[in-house]
């Protein structure tokens, strides 16, 4: 066990946990923060996506003790934000079952802060580690077009 | 106005009374299938539980009795009940019911593609008298006749004058009236929702993180479980050591599970539990455990086996016979013209993307339990006689959940959690991983398939013999008489060929298997409209008017279940809806090709066109999807068009790269890196979806899009390169 503070969502929080530790699990079971999910545990699903540094991570493969002084952001941390991926995604109603979109919607911000016009390829490449069982790809792509558009 | 006026009879229960707050509260227990209405008349039924809600301000509060698993059911069955009572969508409050004979019981199970054929009419019932009681209050305080009110957007206006009461403001006044015994439904003419597409109430829970999944369930005091199984099937634990995991921080308990005590024990596994404060540390005890184990009988099973079983058993009559009309066998000796191809699908996983979870908060006296199962009164009864309560003294919730597929039909989970918390005086979350998720499954029924096929010299299919050989899902079930096949022997084209046969060999094996979407049907359609397609090309014939002309010009109805009926019709109008959006027959480039499939499952038609293109070095492209649903009555229509869309994703999933292997008495995949889902850059960037407009009763929609997927993209791969696919998945088999 050792002691951490780390930056997420704005705030300076603090807390004892294994070196080991993923980042997935200190928010899961440390933070209390539930809008990270857990897919796979080995960075192949996406659901776990946050933003570290403003890049997208997969938090289930990231141990606490790696992230340093980076800043972490969460879903939680964008909920609160009026990012317009959040209005784009309600517009074309995207989710089903909606346990991986927490997830597909940090890849989306973190794809359109860097890109604000994303074509089909861009989307491919910035969306494929994020998988949806449902299967709302289609919606996802529309969605991120229209944020592009009302960003 | 024209109205279907339904008496609310002895076999609807209905019980009015004032919330404690001001305002209306409808308890209701109305009989939705057969089986219930059997019960309702006998008077076995009698808990009336809150349906509906009314508050002074005007919300609504409907409680939806099916799970949500991503099907949409908590929009389209409180659309029902807005409908009816014709107030504003944003004033409705959806509640997910708890697992009670008073919400439906065993209806109200997330199966079959059953929710809107169930709760059609009760939920527009309980709308309707809702709407009746209000009216009644707000013509008394009028003083003028209730005919002459009426509801807008939740809002109670009259013929005669200007004046306006909000629903609210009369709920508490029509909370003190009878239940009419007669209620006006609307026509279809009226509706003001149904048919067109509706908000998902739970859209801001879900994108921002807030919507409670099972495994966001936090209870107070409670602990983590989790359990370490073999990957033999079969195998028992000899010998444990728990010493290193007790010693990962976090971790307080790890004991065996055994099976005894299970009589029926479906597809659940031995194993040794360990239980600590935290998932991860959990996790960690996980993996410190030492287990011996006695492997068992099954440590020399392997789909090379069955491979080599399935093959053999096509190849010779059938044991049981499904289905026989005419002599296939005297016409297929004496015919000219014969064609016959053998098909294969795999074994295939469920995997929902929230991992199969229960959390039980297990007292003395009482049970609180928090699932995402898909049948919740199955498992409240399972739960009630396991811990040996009253089942009034259980409560089962239903969480938001993560995906169904058929996945959480099963009690596996619910059981081992059970087993666990009883172990235990404090309440625990009892958790899959991935790896638990992919290994522990209870797959598609591996099968094999051989067709046989003759036709007259006028190009009419003369004869058809299906023989399959399969590791049927039936065969888990205790009673295993009568025999159950994995075919549906009244489905097309049963009836409309002359001499028809359907024969089935079961394939011994351990392996578990179960239902997944459209379970019997993912499979057949792929053999069945794959066959017709290589019909159609072998006879020289277009494949959508060969598929027309085997449907016959006249239009025709067969009994297809009890209660159920199957129309040429009808799929002639899926077939030609979306053929005619795809612009099927146009010309197209050399490489290029479009493929059609159409498919009957739970009482809804739909056909999906392929466009596909296949490059020299055999990398295929998949240009778009077009697919035309009739599930009679639509009540959200962008719910439909919706599972239309998931159903394309997760039958290419499925058609292009999912297979589950064993060997050595293992499953061989344990994730996402070896088992795979559809990804966006794979995934069809045009999809068109269409529905044909019907009078007929609504039906199903989470299941129906799924089957036909898969040979409609095999047809469009032969239609491009020429390349005929009869195994599942396709993998390489079109690299050069």
């Amino acid at each position: 066990m050792a002691i951490y503070t780390i930056q997420i969502n704005y705030k300076e929080v603090t807390i004892d946990v294994p070196a080991e530790k993923p980042v997935l699990w200190v928010l899961r079971d440390d933070l209390g923060l539930l809008g990270t999910k857990y897919g796979c545990g080995i960075a192949q699903c996406g659901a776990c996506t946050v933003h570290l540094n403003g890049n997208p991570v997969r938090s289930c493969a990231l141990p606490i003790a790696s992230i340093g002084k980076g800043t972490l952001l969460t879903i939680e941390g964008y909920a609160s934000k009026k990012h317009p991926v959040f209005k784009a995604w309600e517009e074309i109603n995207v989710p089903q079952c909606g346990y991986c979109q927490t997830g597909q919607i940090m890849s989306a911000i973190a794809l359109l802060n860097r890109n604000k016009n994303p074509d089909d390829k861009a989307i491919d490449a910035a969306m494929n580690g994020n998988l949806c069982r449902c299967g709302t790809y289609y919606r996802i792509r529309k969605a991120i077009k229209r944020a592009a558009k009302l960003n | 106005m024209s109205k279907n006026l339904q008496t609310i009879g002895r076999r609807d229960f209905i019980k009015v009374s004032a919330l404690t707050t001001g305002g209306l509260l409808l308890g209701i227990q109305f009989s939705c299938s057969n089986s219930t209405k059997d019960k309702a008349a006998k008077g076995i039924l009698h808990r009336l539980n809150a349906y509906l809600s009314i508050n002074t301000n005007g919300k609504v509060e409907i409680y939806n009795p099916v799970p949500e698993i991503g099907q949409g059911v908590r929009t389209a069955l409180p659309m029902l009940v807005a409908e009816e009572l014709n107030v504003a969508w944003q004033n409705i409050i959806v509640k997910q019911a708890d697992a009670s004979e008073a919400y439906g019981g065993y209806d109200q199970s997330a199966a079959g593609s059953n929710s809107v054929r169930f709760y059609w009419e009760p939920m527009r019932k309980a709308g309707a008298v809702a709407r009746e009681l209000l009216l009644q209050a707000a013509a008394a305080q009028w003083q003028l006749q209730e005919k002459v009110c009426y509801i807008e957007d939740g809002i109670i206006k009259n013929h005669l004058n200007s004046k306006e009461l909000g629903i609210g403001d009369v709920a508490q006044q029509a909370s003190t009236y009878k239940i009419p015994e007669n209620v006006s439904l609307k026509t279809p003419n009226e509706f003001k929702f149904i048919g067109k597409s509706v908000k998902n109430p739970d859209i801001h829970e879900i994108l921002s993180g807030k919507a409670v999944f099972g495994l966001d369930v936090r209870i107070p005091n409670m602990l983590y479980a989790s359990m370490e199984k073999s990957t033999t099937y079969g195998a028992t634990v000899l010998s444990f050591d728990a010493s290193d995991a007790l010693k990962v921080p976090g971790v307080k308990y790890a004991f065996k599970v055994s099976l005894h005590g299970i009589p029926e024990r479906p597809f659940c596994r031995e194993g040794v539990s360990v239980v600590g404060d935290s998932v991860w540390s959990v996790l960690q005890g996980r993996k410190a455990l030492k287990i011996t184990w006695d492997l068992g009988a099954n440590t020399k099973e392997s789909t090379q086996r069955l491979h080599e079983i399935g093959n053999r058993l096509v190849e010779k009559k059938g044991e049981a016979v499904v289905k026989n009309m005419g002599n296939v066998y005297s016409d297929l000796n004496t015919s000219k013209n014969t064609l016959e191809a053998t098909y294969h699908l795999p074994f295939i996983a469920h995997i929902p993307m929230e991992t199969v979870n229960c959390t039980i908060d297990l007292k003395d006296d009482s049970c609180e339990i928090w699932s995402t199962t898909q049948v919740p009164f199955a498992d409240l009864n399972f739960l009630s006689n396991f811990f040996e309560l009253p089942i009034e003294r259980v409560k089962l919730h239903v969480t938001r959940i993560g995906g169904g597929f058929g996945r959480r039909l099963g009690p596996d989970f619910t059981i081992e959690a059970a087993k666990i918390a009883k172990e235990l005086k404090q309440p625990i979350q009892y958790f899959w991983t991935r790896e638990d998720d992919i290994r522990f499954d209870a797959y598609r029924p591996f099968s094999y398939h051989k067709l046989m096929a003759a036709w007259d010299n006028d190009l009419k299919i003369t004869s058809w013999l299906h023989r399959q050989s399969g590791t049927s899902r039936y065969a888990f079930r205790p009673n295993k008489e009568p025999f159950e096949s994995e075919f549906f022997p009244n489905n097309f084209p049963a009836n409309l060929i002359a001499n028809f046969r359907q024969e089935y060999s079961l394939i011994v094996s351990n392996i578990n298997r179960s239902l997944i979407r459209a379970p019997g049907n993912n499979a057949l359609a792929f053999v069945v409209e794959s066959f017709i397609d290589e019909l159609a090309h072998k006879t020289g014939q277009d494949p959508l008017l060969f598929r027309l002309n085997m449907l016959s010009m006249e239009d025709k109805e067969f009994s297809f279940e009890a209660n159920s009926t199957i129309s040429t019709k009808r799929m002639k109008g899926v077939l030609k809806l979306a053929a005619e959006k795809a612009a099927w027959g146009k010309q197209l480039a050399d490489g290029r090709g479009m493929g059609i499939a159409g498919y009957f499952t739970f009482d809804t038609y739909v056909s999906h066109v392929a466009d596909v293109s296949v490059d020299e070095t055999g990398n295929l492209t998949i240009h778009k999807f077009t697919s035309a649903i009739d599930c009679g009555q639509v009540l959200n229509k962008d719910g439909v068009i919706a599972q239309i869309e998931g159903a394309i994703m997760d039958g290419l999933s499925a058609t292009l790269f999912q297979e589950i292997t064993i060997s050595q008495g293992s499953t061989n995949e344990g994730n996402f890196n070896n088992y795979g889902v559809l990804k966006m850059s794979q995934s069809p960037i045009d999809i068109n979806a269409y529905i044909v407009e019907g009078n007929y009763p609504p039906t199903g929609v989470g299941e129906p899009p799924y089957p036909p997927v898969a040979p409609a993209l095999c047809n469009a791969i032969f239609a491009a390169c020429g390349k005929r696919i009869r195994k599942l998945p396709i993998e390489n088999q079109l690299k050069i």
